[in-house]
């Protein structure tokens, strides 16, 4: 047997072997993943724009001492940023939540209710995007008919030119839009509920609430866990929605950090500042991912 | 196989197979010439055919030299041509708009038309459509059709308001006076004016013409200044109008021609394929009902006595790395005058000709009254934009402040100066 820490020539040679395999992968993700991110990395130290044909010249830290302190926007956009993706993760959470529970028990149509539950799901962004636009069309939008109809407004609203109203719409669409993923998830985890444990519950005397506080959310904790980290992320990044209907305005109300990039990348073509920005957008995005799994491992071993 | 030889082709197929890819070059060795013709008219299904049509025969004519079609939707044009350029790959002839001549200029990317066209071709172009192509004294584009906002009113609501029907407002004083009878003749749901309150870029395209109307000039000659009184009128005219429910807010272009096609827009600037579009938005306005019920004439004057518009139009630039310029010019030149171009694309697309020749050849495809008054008042009367490669910054700050001005509840003169503090700033003054 060869002495600890001193390998065999065999398996020396069946390292080189699996190291043949992984280089193709290790190649196309160094490719496709490291490349672009030292590229973005260096290219937010340099003032890289559409003049500087050599990659700018290189300020150090310069992009970001603008963005964090002289840049009226980046605040802004921050902010809307979590606005909108904290009320569309709760948004939607909330309503897939209840969906799934009132169709999780035997009610009439429900394989049929299931299937348009899911519909909204399956429309692309851009498609979404183009529905919002006509109806929350100041002018045409069938919204407005049907708050007028309602009698809870009186005259039509103009929903993209309103700053606060503006926002509203769009979290509105994007829950519409993805309530379905949080629905599905949720009835997956509510099928392999344990009917033993509600009938405990029931035993013990515990009423709807009690049971759903303690019997349902214990028992889809990890699901819920799981969906709402993937989903503030993709809203973190949300692009078509916002970009195909109001491109940020108006004036500042729906800029996010995701379309404040683009603007500064393919408008202003301030391409070394944009990757600053994303940069800051990358590094909150890890703080907030680190932070969610300690709590997530914190909550399982609890 | 052994081991080694298994390795080395996958690390072959990872990281080779690009190789076969490389290359290409633009005149083969048997002299055969391929041009790259990056267009968007191409990428519209209204357009494809037509300019599909000149380009063949643009190869009958010319034996020996292909052109590759290239099709790029509008709306991706432009960092297409940007992207293309900055790998080193651009097209030999490209479709341009707006301010890609200046910032493709700029680049060095675009060559100088200015040593292919003759003193004869150049005569022959209106003055504003060529300045439109031109930065820093260097001739980049020449334009392919004439497309600048001329001012469109519907006749039949000017009559129903009780105006005059023939009689658009002359200056922007008859304008405002008009708007408000028409606001208060009219019925609620029909607006006076449209005017673009989004955040799209083609909004600023269309605040253009008021700012120039009102004589102010910022972003030419050097001054960023948006303080000065012509361009606080214009923003004031913007504010006003949006405020008082002169013009519907938040609506992008396509929805404002949708409202004006059926009667719920009375007033608004726009290019001359207006005709095309408000007939396909609304089939009624087919034949001669268009122009009984809309006219076109120059912008209301601000100051002065010569009316002004911008020089919004569809222009041609060739590579600076063409390798073979002389058939890259040869096809800008068919594309700009042949008559299968003009008879087959130009006319059926809206355009007016960019060469006063080809109306003087063909009189009859230019005797409605939309192209007379374009021939006759509209085109002497554009101008070229301010136009250079930070421009794309530039607007972003001058739409902000739009957006807040009439949407945003934003004080005027605040937002004039931010506006020129921050030009200031991006322009290093």
């Amino acid at each position: 047997m060869p002495p600890r820490g001193h390998s065999s020539p065999r398996s020396r040679s069946d390292q080189r072997y699996a190291a043949a395999f992984l280089a193709p992968t290790l190649a196309i993700l160094a490719l496709v993943v490291f490349y672009p991110l030292a590229t973005v990395l260096a290219s937010s130290l340099r003032d890289a724009n559409l003049l500087a044909r050599a990659g700018g010249r290189f300020v150090g830290l310069g992009n970001f001492v603008r963005l964090l302190t002289l840049d009226e926007v980046f605040p802004t956009a921050v902010l809307n940023t979590v606005i909108f993706t904290a009320s569309s993760v709760v948004g939607a959470f909330v309503v897939g939540f209840a969906l799934a529970l009132a169709l999780s028990g035997r009610v009439p149509l429900r394989g049929f209710l299931r299937g348009i539950a899911l519909i909204p799901w399956v429309i692309p962004g851009v498609i979404v995007a183009l529905l919002t636009l006509y109806m929350f069309n100041g002018e045409v939008g069938i919204v407005n008919f049907t708050l007028r109809s309602l009698g809870l407004i009186r005259h039509f609203i103009p929903w993209f030119a309103r700053e606060r109203a503006a926002l509203a719409a769009l979290v509105v669409a994007n829950v519409w839009n993805q309530t379905p993923f949080y629905f599905l998830m949720l009835l997956a985890g509510l099928q392999t509920q344990p009917e033993e444990l509600v009938e405990a519950a029931k035993m013990d005397g515990a009423g709807v609430v009690l049971r759903f506080l303690n019997v349902t959310v214990p028992h889809l904790k990890g699901i819920i866990m799981i969906i709402t980290a993937l989903m503030v992320i993709w809203n973190f990044n949300n692009f078509d929605l916002i970009w195909a209907t109001t491109q940020g305005g108006p004036v500042d109300a729906t800029m996010t950090l995701s379309i404040y990039t683009y603007r500064q990348a393919f408008l202003s073509f301030q391409f070394g500042y944009s990757t600053a920005i994303s940069v800051v957008w990358l590094l909150g995005l890890l703080a907030f991912s680190v932070f969610y799994i300690r709590v997530m491992e914190g909550s399982r071993r609890a | 196989m052994n081991r080694k030889a298994v390795a080395f082709l996958l690390l072959a197929a990872s990281t080779g197979c690009g190789v076969a890819f490389a290359g290409g070059a633009a005149e083969s060795s048997n002299g055969a010439v391929t041009l790259h013709f990056a267009n968007w008219v191409s990428a519209e299904e209204a357009t494809r055919k037509n300019i599909g049509d000149v380009i063949a025969a643009f190869q009958q004519q010319n034996p020996g030299v292909t052109v590759d079609n290239v099709a790029i939707p509008f709306d991706e044009m432009h960092q297409q041509l940007l992207i293309e350029t900055a790998g080193g790959n651009p097209p030999e002839v490209m479709q341009l708009n707006g301010p890609w001549p200046a910032e493709l200029g700029g680049l060095g990317a675009l060559a100088d038309l200015g040593k292919y066209a003759d003193q004869a071709f150049l005569d022959d172009n209106w003055k504003g459509g060529l300045e439109a192509g031109t930065y820093n004294n260097v001739l980049y584009a020449v334009p392919f059709g004439l497309t600048p906002h001329g001012f469109w009113w519907n006749k039949k609501l000017f009559a129903q308001a009780g105006l005059d029907p023939n009689s658009p407002p002359a200056t922007v004083d008859d304008l405002i006076q008009d708007i408000k009878v028409l606001k208060s003749k009219l019925p609620s749901d029909v607006y006076p004016i449209a005017l673009d309150t989004t955040k799209i870029d083609y909004a600023l395209t269309e605040f253009w013409p008021w700012i120039l109307t009102y004589g102010g000039r910022p972003m030419y000659n050097g001054s960023y200044d948006f303080t000065t009184p012509e361009v606080r009128k214009a923003f004031q005219f913007l504010q006003t109008a949006a405020q008082n429910g002169w013009t519907p807010v938040g609506q992008q272009i396509k929805d404002e021609r949708e409202l004006m096609a059926n009667g719920k827009v009375v007033m608004k600037l726009d290019g001359p394929y207006l005709v095309g579009i408000l007939r396909s938005l609304n089939p009624n306005l087919a034949g001669q009902a268009f122009f009984d019920t809309f006219g076109v004439t120059t912008v209301p004057l601000g100051v002065g006595d010569t009316p002004v518009t911008l020089a919004d139009i569809h222009q041609l630039g060739m590579s600076a790395q063409a390798k073979q310029p002389r058939v890259a010019w040869k096809l800008i030149q068919f594309l700009v005058s042949s008559e299968i171009s003009v008879k087959e694309y130009q006319v059926p697309y809206g355009l007016i000709p960019s060469l006063k020749s080809t109306v003087a050849k063909y009189p009859d495809l230019y005797a409605n009254p939309v192209a007379q008054a374009y021939i006759k008042s509209v085109i002497p009367s554009m101008i070229g934009g301010p136009y250079d490669p930070q421009y794309g910054a530039a607007g972003q700050f001058i739409i902000r402040g739009m957006q807040q001005v009439a949407v945003g509840g934003g004080d005027l003169d605040q937002t004039l100066k931010d506006i020129t503090s921050n030009l200031q700033t991006l322009y290093g003054k």
